[in-house]
């Protein structure tokens, strides 16, 4: 028997009905409760007794009303508590319209979490048309909704790891969606290069428990032997619930009575660790802790903790892998440039590089200046096909083939074809390579050059009024094809003028606009006014903005200026 | 970012020659398009293989290599070899690396080989 209504309204059709209804209640799922205008309650279906964590009607008929309401936290969707008075039912009384309502429940006593969604409608006396009861159905959808709840919560934080490359950034982000959204702090811990613990991100929904968990950190980080909690999960790679932590359980845990006090005000309930799991090798952990004020954390929660710890885990390797593989080809793209450019007197030199592409992306431009005997300087520059470490063995082979060729024989000619027939040699037919070289003597008024082109394209002579001259004879490209030509042209530079050696990445950008190298020419008007270093910096930028800032090829300067004789 | 136009490679088959009409741009992302297209069983079994580049309009060092490759392995099966030219690009490209001196240029890919 349960409570009900004392007048004759939900039987006024006979005895029978009342029983008929009584038992159809009886047997739903959803719970139901009848509520009179004072809010006291008049009945309520095994279902509702249940819910309400009764153990029989006494209980709730002797309940003052709002007693039995006050042992639950009832939230709305974002987790604002709720007014009482804009529950369905009680609309109803104010003549409103009973609209459904989604609402978070929790156990204050246990902090079991709940969600129903609760529709109300009114029993009116059919004379007066008064409302005279409101009844009440909770349909439970804890299930429905924290499934929802997981995937957007996933869904968010794979957002947030895919928003970035610097992994310390996203793993503060991913702290703070879980310690709103799944426990009220969440730690995450990694094993550093020497094998120690780090911690890289915390958040607490509390500010100055945030302290209090930082703090804890900073005082008794854990040392990687220590059986539980975060060393216990890095060495399993199994995650871990600690459900309803005592005080004996914490004081077998601390490691001093200071230990056990910061503990202890840290008020955990429950914890939950999850490796934060890369493919091959578990990275560090992640840690959740509900305090004795929130809702307990649950097997779902682990579940969900263990799908964050993977797709993390995968996010950081990943990230680790590209810095890594950045650093690797900045080292590479370092050892086939110079350090520095040589000083050659009486001239002045400046180079730019710019890589295409991606950041982890060898390219396959290269210049090289180097004495090459007394009063005798080299200046080399090319292109190598293709990208990639493959193009950086090419590179490497062609920039030191070049360098013992000019200890032999410095005719640029001749070490042009040598560079070729050492590409045939080690790689026939594969590779493919374009380069100018030019050697330089020391200058005597004016200085005198020699070049040779392999498939590149022809060096610009600018002279001191700003006008442009392709300089130098064709050659054949490199490493394909047999016989090549090579020619070597020598020329007089004049003091002031410059000798401009590009790559093609560079007039390439403009190609778009049915130009070649004329913006280039027109760029190289104003080099008499210019620094050798800004003339460079300007094509580059010019060229940049023309590719709007991604060429999809590489970029290389490289410019020799005789200093004019004023100047000296 | 420029836009990076597509390659499209249509295989025209006659009595006497295969052609393989090259449309759009060749560089380091599709040449190995043009490398497929050449190892297809028609192309194998012509006598003559044309690569018609008149629809090319960009090419770069990767996709001249992959030209020659195709060039050479042409040679390696006993068949002939000719391209009909291709953009200003191409032609330029061509010209400074002197490659094109090393290619069987007609201006047409049906133009009769002697």
């Amino acid at each position: 028997m349960n409570a009900r209504p004392d007048s004759g309204e939900l039987h006024h059709e006979g005895p029978a009905v009342a029983l008929l209804v009584e038992a159809v209640l009886e047997n739903v799922a959803e719970a139901i409760t009848v509520v009179d205008a004072s809010g006291r309650t008049v009945f309520a279906n095994r279902a509702a007794l249940e819910l309400l964590g009764l153990e029989s009607e006494a209980e709730l008929t002797q309940a003052e009303p709002g007693e039995i309401m006050s042992r639950f936290l009832v939230l709305d969707e974002t987790g604002a508590e709720l007014d009482l008075a804009s529950m369905p039912g009680r609309r109803l009384f104010d003549g409103e319209p009973a609209i459904p309502l989604l609402v978070r429940n929790i156990v204050r006593a246990t902090g079991e979490e709940r969600w129903f969604v609760v529709r109300a409608s009114p029993i009116v006396d059919p004379e007066s048309r008064e409302v005279l009861y409101a009844a009440n159905v909770f349909e439970n959808v804890t299930q429905v909704k924290r499934a929802q709840l997981a995937e957007a919560f996933m869904a968010q934080a794979s957002r947030v790891l895919a928003s970035s490359m610097d992994y310390n950034e996203t793993l503060q982000r991913i702290a703070r969606l879980a310690a709103t959204q799944i426990a009220e702090c969440c730690a995450v811990d990694v094993l550093g290069e020497r094998g120690q613990l780090e911690r890289v991100a915390v958040d607490h929904a509390d500010p100055d428990k945030l302290a209090l968990v930082e703090h804890l950190d900073r005082s008794y980080r854990p040392a990687l032997d220590e059986p539980l909690g975060v060393p216990e999960v890095i060495r399993s790679g199994q995650a871990k619930i600690y459900r309803g932590i005592t005080d004996r359980s914490l004081a077998a845990y601390a490691r001093d009575s200071n230990h056990l006090e910061l503990l202890r005000s840290l008020r955990a309930r429950d914890v939950i660790i999850v490796p934060l799991a890369a493919p091959a090798r578990t990275l560090g952990t992640i840690t959740l802790v509900s305090s004795n004020t929130g809702r307990r954390l649950t097997e779902a929660d682990l579940d969900l903790a263990v799908r964050l710890g993977r797709r993390a885990g995968t996010a950081v390797e990943s990230a680790r892998l590209y810095t890594e593989r950045a650093h690797i080809a900045h080292s590479l793209q370092r050892a086939l440039m110079p350090y520095s450019l040589p000083e050659i007197p009486g001239f002045e030199l400046a180079a730019s590089y710019r890589a295409a592409g991606e950041l982890n992306e060898v390219g396959g431009d290269f210049y090289d200046v180097y004495p090459s005997g007394a009063e005798h300087w080299v200046l080399v520059i090319g292109d190598v096909c293709g990208k990639g470490p493959d193009a950086a063995g090419v590179t490497a082979l062609a920039r030191h083939t070049l360098r013992t060729a000019s200890m032999f024989d410095p005719s640029p000619a001749t070490m042009v074809r040598t560079l070729h027939r050492a590409l045939l040699q080690q790689l026939p037919g594969q590779q493919m390579c374009t380069v100018c070289v030019v050697s330089v003597g020391a200058p005597r008024g004016t200085a005198t050059l020699r070049l040779a082109l392999g498939g590149h394209p022809q060096p610009l002579l600018i002279d001191s009024g700003g006008r442009t001259y392709a300089v130098g004879e064709p050659g054949t490209a490199l490493g394909l094809v047999e016989p090549i030509n090579v020619t070597e042209t020598a020329f007089e530079l004049h003091p002031g003028e410059t000798l401009l050696l590009y790559t093609d990445g560079v007039p390439e950008t403009w190609r778009s606009r049915f130009e070649h190298t004329s913006p280039l020419m027109r760029l190289c008007e104003g080099a008499p006014g210019q620094a050798l270093s800004e003339l460079l910096a300007g094509i580059e930028s010019a060229a940049l903005a023309s590719a709007a800032g991604a060429p999809r090829d590489d970029m290389a300067l490289l410019g020799l200026r005789l200093a004019s004789t004023r100047a000296r | 970012m420029a836009t990076y136009e597509q390659l499209r490679i249509a295989t025209r088959t006659t009595p006497d020659r295969v052609v393989l009409e090259l449309d759009g741009e060749l560089d380091m992302v599709n040449s190995p398009l043009l490398r497929d297209a050449c190892a297809g069983s028609d192309v194998a079994g012509s006598a003559t293989l044309v690569l018609d580049l008149r629809r090319l309009s960009f090419i770069d060092s990767t996709g001249l290599k992959a030209i020659f490759s195709a060039r050479n392995e042409s040679r390696r099966r006993g068949q002939q070899f000719a391209v009909t030219p291709g953009s200003q690009q191409v032609e330029r490209l061509l010209s400074v690396t002197r490659l094109g001196e090393h290619l069987r240029t007609i201006a047409t890919p049906d133009e009769l080989l002697v």
